[in-house]
């Protein structure tokens, strides 16, 4: 049993700020500062007092409307954030009950820039154990809570939005590769306090973003018996322009295959990828079949990297676990659609 | 293997400025500082560990703090990979 990606979804909040914004809000800083240094021009807000959650949710439906399934199927609820609306509950439960999933697990994972790439791990993980057949991964996070928008270093790096995929178990030519994934505990340069803002060390953060990337998409790729030229296209986490060009030099990835929407999303921290994911298809970039190239780097730190096919055309799907079928597991969390 | 010359060293810090957009990059030279170039410490970060990666050094917060003209982060390197200019 392999698990593969089938959909894919995305909601961006509808206010638009641009770096002009900034300037007029009195930020020292200019437009062509900030677009030569980050490749950012726009990133979106969440409105102060709107849910995460809703958002969260609206992504989730495009993914499982994408994915041509129903919500009843998901035998799991995986949502990446570390901008929940609560401290606890979650937003997983939210997004499972929001969608009408029924009786279905469903949990939050803090892996900060790299929780989708973790998420992914997790999702194939059951599916591989069979332990679910079908996981919604979310990834949801809205860093203008967390900003600090007198810092004119950080406040113009970071935007709100939610990405989702759908995987499901069956026969996958490539489906979900194991990830390469690593973690070193640096809270002092690059971190966010209780209740306070986000806080970096730019040369740290930046020299270990670009470093660890690279050493993880290396791993995967020699695990998985692949060289970077097998890769249709490397996305990477949208932290700026500039990390995201000096990795892809670093592993040799030509331009043409390099994903970038950081100029109009921002680094949106876990949702990045699947934003990213989601503009390269609708852009045509992304077609079904690709082997594509996953890497992220967050703040731990952590990072990982896989390798995914996409909607891939010539897998076969295995049918729905059904209520009783898991023999170790008398009482499935999946409801089988009783619900 | 990297170039180990002053005129080597001044010429990849050239390519990597010009890398990262700085205006006037090619036209660099060792008495140009970082204030006319434009450059501030983000974009330093980024030429810092480009030099580290191409000459395999690696060089400290407190050695990059006297660093302020291109002639300083040449010399820097020179030093840090063994070779005076």
């Amino acid at each position: 049993m392999k698990a593969g990606v089938v959909g894919i979804g995305r909601a961006l909040p509808d206010k638009v700020v641009t770096n002009a914004d900034f300037e007029a809000r009195g930020l020292e800083t200019t437009d062509d500062w900030i677009v030569r240094r980050t490749g950012i021009r726009e990133r979106h807000h969440l409105e102060p007092g709107d849910p995460a959650g809703a958002l969260a949710t609206e992504a989730a439906r495009e993914a499982i409307e994408d994915a041509g399934i129903e919500a009843s199927l998901l035998d799991h609820v995986i949502v990446t954030t570390i901008t929940p609306d609560f401290v606890t509950p979650g937003l997983a439960p939210r997004v499972a009950d929001d969608l009408g999933a029924g009786i279905t697990g469903a949990v939050d994972l803090n892996g900060a820039c790299a929780g989708f790439v973790y998420a992914l791990d997790y999702a194939a993980a059951l599916i591989e154990a069979e332990r679910a057949r079908t996981v919604l991964v979310v990834s949801c996070d809205i860093l203008s809570r967390i900003t600090d928008f007198e810092d004119r270093s950080t406040a113009v790096l970071f935007g709100d939005g939610a990405g989702a995929a759908v995987l499901m178990g069956g026969d996958f030519p490539v489906g979900v590769s194991k990830a390469s994934l690593g973690s070193e505990y640096r809270a002092d340069e690059l971190y966010a306090p209780l209740g306070g803002c986000l806080t970096m060390n730019g040369r740290s953060v930046y020299t270990n973003a670009v470093d660890r990337m690279a050493e993880a998409t290396r791993a995967v790729l020699e695990r998985e018996g692949l060289t970077v030229d097998d890769l249709d296209l490397f996305v990477a986490h949208q932290a700026n322009a500039r990390i995201l060009t000096a990795t892809a030099q670093q592993l040799g990835v030509p331009e043409e295959k390099l994903v970038m929407n950081v100029d109009r999303v921002a680094n949106t921290s876990s949702a990045s990828i699947p934003l990213a994911l989601r503009d390269a298809e609708t852009e045509g970039r992304l077609q079904p079949g690709m082997k594509i190239g996953l890497a992220a780097f967050g703040a731990g730190y952590v990072w990982g990297a896989n390798v995914i096919g996409w909607k891939e055309p010539d897998a076969r799907l295995a049918p729905p676990i059904q209520p009783g079928e898991l023999a170790d597991a008398p009482s499935p969390n999946h409801n089988g659609g009783l619900a | 293997m990297a170039d180990l010359t002053e005129e080597g060293v001044l010429q990849r810090v050239r390519d990597e400025l010009e890398a990262i957009k700085v205006p006037g990059a090619e036209n660099a030279e060792l008495d140009t500082t970082w204030e006319e170039l434009d450059v501030d410490s983000l974009d330093l970060v980024e030429l810092i560990k480009a030099l580290e990666d191409e000459y395999q050094i690696v060089i400290s917060d407190d050695e990059l703090k006297p660093v302020e003209t291109v002639g300083d982060a040449v010399k820097l390197t020179l030093k840090l990979a063994g070779t005076t200019a």
